[in-house]
């Protein structure tokens, strides 16, 4: 088993050098950032605590001095968070679709594929390593990622919620298993590895389309109202609000309540809110972020599984040219 | 058949899959575009009373809504038209030479041909005419789009989406071109050397832009944002604030060595408060709070700089894929 798998490595050492050495360059950074934004932001913290009469945002505001660090390390960030989208997808593209379309392009499929016992343990034992070092390294970019966003100033210990949603967390390594398994079976149907890496590039846009929408009707179908006072904070995806009467509980979306001059201006309380109704959002609120985490990478999880399915079907019945 | 229908031909045969991804690929997009700008003028023309879709106007504010929802939509093309001659450029350059040597036909190839030099002009021609007859097409479209997005800017000279609607892209084009065929002559296999040259754009690219960013800042002007509307100049290029001391020189805010920073509605910028006036202490008044910016009507200087800088690289990186073709085992 160790000779197959050392075989693996050194058919793609290229490639997991570089996307691996890509890799350790996004995590470092990732992490440098938010190392240096919660210093800074500490700074500034302090500078609003030696200043009790200044507010955050007031035009009179005294902390300005660390704003444009802070600018410039949250446009890093940006650049830190394209890496974390990016480099799983590359890895998953570009570890994937050589496997079987170098040996078809190179005409030494017939010879490897008769070497071994069977067309499908070739495949495992030719697939299986870069898949786990790329699980491996992609779970690492995700948890840096993660990092970065909960350093973000207007996070500061609160929960994010849904944002950041592609490039936090463990789960860009399942996005990245299901790119994984496009390229491997579009390697093997197509057996040219350029013409592969464009059709992976097609596959790959046209599942994130599909997986964005999907998300969107399970999170829209998942919204519930949430009732909101002036005081209230509020963390989620939002998909609407209105007005919830508070004897009824009857809702009334914001167009209807201005078409029914709920918002004229005697109509309105103290808080700016029409009298006898409670202000709503319609969201998912963040706490739910898991759950939708979870639905989404079993989404992946299920395109990879049946990808890379096909990928097996491709290799055990195709022709070797 | 002539001699340059051959040529055409062969070339075409040669890469006759990313040719066609290409021509696939901007068909499609410039499809899109012109479908949406389409979309917003029928939209635009239909509101008689609502001229400008970025202003408020009472009783406007369906149409405002409509158009500005179906305009996100279409902005995202424009990011597309920012990348396809990054895409395109490589996806056409790394095979060049890259399939040539991995296939083990580098050899017979070279022989055949007069020169190797004659040999890889021949490849780079087409596909650098391919390339930019793409990418022009991609431009008219995408400068209808931005025109349909934003209908009362003058784009002429206006710094808002450049290099996603204009000349800069088949530039970018030429110069991704030369580095997809530099490095997949180096590399000598195609997809590492795919990757190689992805990451090699990246940090091409930005190098150009970081300095292309010193370059035109010699044509920035400092202005008073409270003597503005939205603190800027319409169609100007924003490069960002800072203080100016009474002597006239500008700093950054960083410069001020006072933690505590406080400015009021003027602009005035002061480092300590006056708890008994409840103002600023004029005594620690430091300096303006001011912007830079480079005037929308230097963007046509703007844009020829960075096109013929770019062009420049693409003709460097050129001349180095010669050399290395010159001069590596065919194998």
């Amino acid at each position: 088993m160790r000779r197959p798998m050392r075989l693996a490595f050194a058919m793609q050492r290229f490639e997991l050098r570089l996307l691996l050495g890509v890799a350790a360059i996004v995590i470092v950074a990732a992490l440098g950032i938010a190392w240096q934004t919660r210093v800074v932001r500490d700074e500034q913290l302090d500078c609003y605590r030696q200043t009790p009469s200044a507010e955050e945002g007031d035009a009179f505001s005294p902390c300005h001095a660390q704003d444009p660090t802070l600018q410039t390390l949250e446009t890093a960030a940006g650049f830190a968070k394209v890496g974390v989208i990016g480099v799983p997808i590359l890895m998953g593209a570009f570890l994937g679709v050589p496997i079987v379309a170098r040996e078809l392009e190179g005409r030494t499929a017939h010879l490897s594929w008769s070497m071994s016992r069977s067309r499908l343990r070739w495949l495992v034992q030719r697939a299986v390593p870069p898949l786990v070092v790329m699980a491996v390294a992609s779970v690492a970019v995700g948890v840096a990622g993660d990092v970065l966003t909960h350093a973000a100033p207007w996070v500061e210990g609160s929960d994010p919620g849904f944002e950041d949603w592609y490039s936090r967390g463990p789960q860009v390594a399942v996005r990245a298993a299901a790119v994984f398994g496009i390229a491997l079976a579009a390697g093997a149907l197509i057996g040219r590895q350029l013409p592969a890496v464009l059709v992976v590039g097609g596959a790959t846009l046209g599942l994130f389309l599909i997986a964005f929408f999907v998300l969107d009707l399970w999170m829209e179908a998942a919204a519930e109202p949430i009732p909101i006072a002036p005081t209230t904070i509020v963390s989620g995806k939002i998909y609407g609000g209105g007005l919830q009467n508070t004897a009824t509980g009857q809702l009334v979306s914001d167009e209807e309540a201005s078409m029914a001059g709920l918002w004229d201006e005697e109509q309105l309380d103290e808080n700016g809110v029409p009298r006898g109704y409670t202000m709503y959002f319609l969201m998912v609120p963040s706490d739910r972020y898991g759950e939708f985490v979870l639905r989404e990478s079993a989404l992946f999880a299920f395109a990879a599984a049946a990808v890379l399915a096909a990928a097996a079907a491709i290799v055990t019945r195709r022709r070797p040219v | 058949m002539s001699g340059l229908a051959r040529w055409a031909r062969l070339s075409f045969r040669l890469q006759r899959w990313e040719v066609l991804a290409s021509v696939v690929g901007v068909a499609m997009l410039a499809g899109l575009m012109l479908w949406f700008a389409w979309q917003l003028r029928i939209l635009a023309a239909g509101e008689q009373g609502c001229a400008d879709p970025a202003a408020y106007v009472p009783g406007c504010e369906a149409f405002v809504r409509r158009f500005q929802d179906l305009a996100g939509w279409a902005q995202g093309l424009l990011y597309l038209s920012w990348g396809a001659p990054f895409g395109m450029g490589l996806i056409l350059g790394v095979p060049i030479v890259a399939r040539e040597l991995e296939g083990r036909t580098a050899g017979m190839a070279w022989t055949l041909g007069r020169s190797r030099m004659r040999w890889l002009l021949r490849r780079f021609l087409f596909v650098a005419i391919v390339l930019v007859a793409l990418l022009a097409f991609a431009v008219l479209a995408s400068g209808m789009l931005a025109a349909a997005i934003v209908p009362n800017l003058h784009l002429d000279r206006d710094f808002t989406w450049m290099g996603r609607r204009d000349g800069l892209i088949p530039a970018r084009g030429i110069a991704a071109l030369g580095i997809g065929v530099l490095v997949g002559a180096v590399v000598g296999r195609q997809l590492p050397g795919l990757l190689a040259a992805a990451f090699a754009s990246v940090v091409v690219f930005t190098g150009v832009s970081l300095a292309m960013d010193r370059w035109n800042e010699t044509l920035a002007v400092v202005i008073d944002p409270y003597a503005t509307t939205d603190g800027m100049v319409d169609g100007s290029l924003g490069l960002g604030g800072g203080v100016e001391l009474p002597s006239g020189e500008l700093v950054s805010y960083a410069w001020i060595e006072s933690d505590t920073q406080y400015s009021d509605e003027t602009g005035a910028i002061y480092t300590r408060w006056d708890d008994t006036t409840g103002e600023p202490d004029p005594a620690s008044f430091v300096g303006w709070d001011r912007v830079r910016i480079i005037p929308g009507r230097q963007y046509p200087v703007v844009l020829a700089r960075e096109t013929a800088a770019t062009l420049g690289l693409g003709v460097l990186v050129a001349g180095g894929a010669a050399v290395a073709v010159g001069r590596r085992r065919p194998t």
